[in-house]
């Protein structure tokens, strides 16, 4: 135990799960007009959130046909509960966890069961190359791509939500139905599954 | 990463969003330490090839929303609070462009509605064939070109009150239905082209009335009248007025497109009239 003085010499920070929460964002009168059952407003977030939403379920189920369908079942489904959505600022995240629900059944319905968190880890090569190293390939696009599509589900719907729709850690602990501190650690889990197997890819591509 | 660099504000200054003094200490600690720069490397790396990946992304394919309104109803309007809340707004004044031209049409010789470049006059309010003096208040009602094809793009334009009601006739391929005003969220019925492609067909009915038709009538649109539109691709909406009310009506065939317009299907008269004499 250490003494008076020296715990008072600094302020113990707040674990991350303990911190204050942000403030709410602001309401989106769009979705408050959709949310009444104003059809253009609804057609507006539609034409707003689809595009990502799409390449978000594309990415989790690694399938043209089925994003397009999981797409018009998440903005069915949005639809039908959009009442029910308390703040309006977070139309976002919420519409991204009815996306991820519905990938989820599809995903259970082709395999049976989620894969394992750790199942598809890529083996950490002994030594990373840089990161410039990688940008620099020629396939570099093609090589993230792959190596997203080898993450198991959750890491690479958590690291999608981060890296490519931005959101913040609160947000995707919505999202995932996690802790702030879970997302922290399973982004960084997933990063280093990420460059893991883009070390991976880029030695193959050195060895051809 | 050390026990001392700081376990958050990488990801921010990646994405360029560490306000000014947090980045100062921030990019005064990369000095120092390999590890963080490397960590940020790769953040940067990450985010950019994201961006690529996002930019890369094929458009969106329009299918999906034709699917989307498909399910939930016309243009993703809530087809429940349609009913509950404006709709005797819409109901009783599309009700009424149609009970209009019935009206019209039997205080007129029988013959059909003149069709081409005509514009008819407002009505004066003593040839009005039925209007409920005790109703509480009379409704303006315009009505245009619905009783042809629709060849292009139009519109019948209807208003209650301060409210407001467009129905767009376009190309014979849709309605949109949409009302607004001061005391009510705006709403909107949209029918578009289901699976069976282009060229639908939109039939707005009332119980025991007819098609829209061009003319013009003071009509009394009772409660309890229900209003039925119904599109050629099966899609229905049923409404009731709540209260009964006054409707001035006119309807104008409007001027036909200089070129030859699309083919498009006629609106069809009434396949279930009903009696309803208001």
């Amino acid at each position: 135990v250490r003494p008076l003085w020296l715990r008072s010499w600094r302020a113990p920070r707040p674990a991350p799960d303990e911190r204050p929460a942000a403030p709410p964002p602001p309401a989106d009168p769009l979705v408050e007009e959709a949310a009444g059952g104003d059809g253009p407003a609804f057609r507006a977030l539609f034409e707003r959130h689809a595009p990502a939403l799409r390449r978000f379920l594309r990415d989790l189920l690694q399938d043209e046909a089925a994003a397009d369908e999981a797409t018009q079942e998440a903005f069915v489904r949005a639809h039908a509960k959009l009442p029910t959505l308390r703040e309006s600022g977070r139309f976002g995240p919420w519409l991204f966890r009815i996306a991820r629900h519905v990938a989820l059944e599809e995903l259970r319905e082709r395999r049976g069961r989620p894969a394992d968190a750790d199942e598809a880890l890529a083996e950490a090569p002994a030594e990373l190359p840089s990161p410039e190293a990688i940008l620099l390939h020629a396939e570099a696009l093609a090589m993230f791509r792959r190596a997203l599509g080898g993450l198991p589900e959750e890491r690479r719907a958590c690291l999608l939500l981060a890296a490519d729709h931005r959101l913040g850690y609160d947000d995707i602990a919505s999202v995932m139905g996690w802790s702030p501190t879970k997302v922290r650690n399973e982004l960084h889990r997933a990063r280093e599954g990420l460059r893991a197997e883009l070390a991976r890819q880029a030695a193959e591509g050195h060895r051809r | 990463m050390k026990t001392t660099c700081p376990d958050d504000g990488l990801e921010a200054l990646a994405r360029g969003e560490l306000a000014p003094l947090p980045a100062q200490r921030l990019l005064a600690h990369l000095r120092g330490c390999a590890t963080c720069r490397d960590e940020l490397a790769w953040l940067r790396a990450e985010r950019l090839l994201a961006d690529e990946h996002a930019r890369e992304d094929e458009p969106l394919r329009p299918e999906i929303w034709r699917a989307v309104a498909g399910r939930v109803g016309p243009a993703g309007g809530r087809r429940a609070p349609f009913a509950l809340r404006p709709a005797p707004a819409l109901a009783f004044v599309a009700l009424a462009a149609a009970l209009a031209i019935v009206s019209w049409r039997r205080s007129h010789t029988g013959a059909p509605a003149p069709a081409g470049n005509l514009v008819l006059p407002e009505p004066p309010a003593a040839s009005s064939p039925a209007v409920d003096s005790a109703a509480p208040e009379p409704v303006a009602l315009k009505a245009l070109n619905v009783s042809k094809p629709v060849a292009r793009p139009t519109t019948l334009s209807l208003s209650v009150g301060d409210a407001t009601v467009d129905v767009g006739l376009c190309g014979g391929s849709y309605v949109n239905v949409t009302v607004s005003d001061t005391r009510h969220d705006a709403i909107a019925l949209d029918a578009r082209p289901g699976a069976g492609g282009r060229g639908e067909r939109v039939e707005l009915r009332v119980d025991g009335g007819s098609l829209l038709e061009s003319g013009q009538a003071r009509i009394l649109v009772p409660r309890g009248t229900r209003l039925e539109v119904t599109t050629a691709a099966g899609e229905q909406f049923v409404t009731e007025v709540t209260a009964p009310t006054r409707v001035v009506g006119a309807a104008r065939a409007t001027p036909e497109p200089a070129a030859a317009p699309p083919p498009a299907r006629p609106l069809s008269p009434l396949r279930h009239p009903r009696s309803h004499d208001p």
